[in-house]
């Protein structure tokens, strides 16, 4: 794995609220909705564009490229746009990659209305802080038990045993924390969903098991063409917690319902 | 209000005539007497804050959706302007821009293009809304220079 330098990075936490947007056309009954099927999605926002490929008779289409969909709309013989949101709603669905990262919904009745060309909309709404981390040190252990049996004293086969959670630590001094909408809560109103995070939702998907948050760490070196790095600890359900506001330190640790993070390499103009 | 005895009515008004060989395009682009409801449809972005050791609260101008925002409502703000001033035209009517709708305002540069404006015909027209407008300095400074003139 890469060495990170946590003082390039940002430690962001998430709720579970999913990701939506509505492309919102002229015509009427031409709206749609999208909607996240995910609630680990984290920066690297899923979004959608409506092509117009000006030219005549094109079909329908629909390109995924990582989390951006793209619907490339069909055209008449005259190159006027002929798909209507009916149509792009079955196009989605009919597309597995897209189908696995959005719900498509009629925003209005049946999707009766002709659609047209739409620039980048974004599937917004998960709450989050982002925290500028000064100084500090994020750790994380993933483990992977084996059971070893042995054939008269001498080893034999091996099997994979238990899950084992992963465990998750950060000893940190922030220098600001900043939230994507709505107040801005301190890290432990996140970790406890109360305070100005008293509306987050769970990113756990069992509603009676205990209060969850996504941690992700956002790694972006800022150096020629390379990529930002993105690890999503999901599900993470903190144990043991010491926040001191004045002095802006936060010292966490804690176990997530996975067992290891999830990583992601994105260019750093793909993040909105 | 009266000016030289005489009440002060109307807009500023530019007339915009782009040649066509199948009849002459006229657009009348009227001066905007106020941003109110540019103001309703399109407030002003304001920045998140950002939460300091301390408890302090100050606001983040270096958030980068922020930054994006503002560069918008700048570019929003010159679109709004266009086709509010171009509504004096009685015959012109977009098809993709929807005044109530700021996300469609940008639509009337697509349209002009696809209706085959050339780049220096749109130039003109948005010219002519500046100008109607009290935008252009040179047309602010030849009327300061035509009043002292007047005067000597």
């Amino acid at each position: 794995m890469a060495q990170i330098d946590i003082k390039e990075a940002t430690i962001k936490i998430f709720d579970g609220t999913l990701g939506a947007t509505t492309v919102d056309c002229t015509n009427a009954d031409s709206d749609l909705t999208f909607t996240s099927k995910s609630k680990h999605i984290g920066s690297d926002k899923i979004s959608i564009t409506y092509v117009d490929p000006a030219t005549a008779s094109a079909a329908l289409s629909v390109a995924v490229d990582g989390r951006e969909i793209t619907v490339n709309l069909a055209t008449s013989t005259a190159s006027a746009i002929t798909s209507t949101a009916a149509e792009v709603k079955t196009a989605i669905e009919a597309s597995s990659p897209a189908n696995a990262l959005v719900t498509v919904t009629f925003a209005e009745t049946v999707g009766a209305g002709i659609v047209e060309a739409k620039t980048v909309a974004t599937l917004n709404g998960q709450l989050s802080i982002d925290i500028k981390v000064g100084e500090g040190n994020f750790t994380y252990s993933d483990k992977k038990p084996r059971i070893f049996t042995r054939d008269r004293g001498s080893l034999d086969t091996v099997k994979n045993d238990d899950d084992e959670p992963m465990d998750v630590s950060f000893d940190l001094i922030w220098e600001w924390i900043t939230a994507e909408t709505g107040g801005t809560p301190t890290v432990e109103d996140a970790f406890k969903k109360r305070g100005e995070a008293a509306a987050w939702l769970t990113t756990a998907d069992d509603a009676c098991q205990p209060y969850s948050i996504d941690l992700e760490i956002h790694n972006a070196p800022g150096c020629g063409t390379a990529d930002d790095e993105i690890l999503i600890f999901e599900e993470f359900y903190y144990e043991d917690i010491s926040h001191d506001l004045s002095e802006g330190t936060a010292s966490v640790t804690g176990r997530c319902n996975r067992v290891e993070p999830t990583t992601r390499r994105v260019a750093a103009a793909d993040i909105p | 209000m009266k000016y030289k005895g005489k009440k002060v009515e109307g807009r500023n008004t530019e007339i915009i005539a782009i040649p066509r060989p199948d009849g002459n395009i006229v657009f009348i682009a009227e001066a905007v007497p106020n941003w109110e409801q540019f103001e309703k449809l399109a407030p002003v972005p304001s920045p998140p804050e950002k939460l300091l050791p301390g408890g302090r609260k100050e606001p983040n101008y270096q958030d980068k959706k922020y930054l994006e925002e503002i560069s918008k409502y700048g570019q929003l703000r010159t679109d709004w302007l266009v086709l509010t001033s171009l509504r004096a035209t009685k015959e012109l009517e977009w098809e993709t821009v929807d005044y109530s709708k700021p996300e469609t305002w940008p639509n009337y540069r697509e349209e002009l293009k696809e209706s085959n404006f050339t780049d220096i015909e749109i130039n003109l027209i948005i010219n002519g809304v500046a100008n109607a407008n009290s935008l252009n300095e040179d047309m602010i400074e030849a009327a300061k220079k035509d009043f002292l003139a007047g005067r000597e």
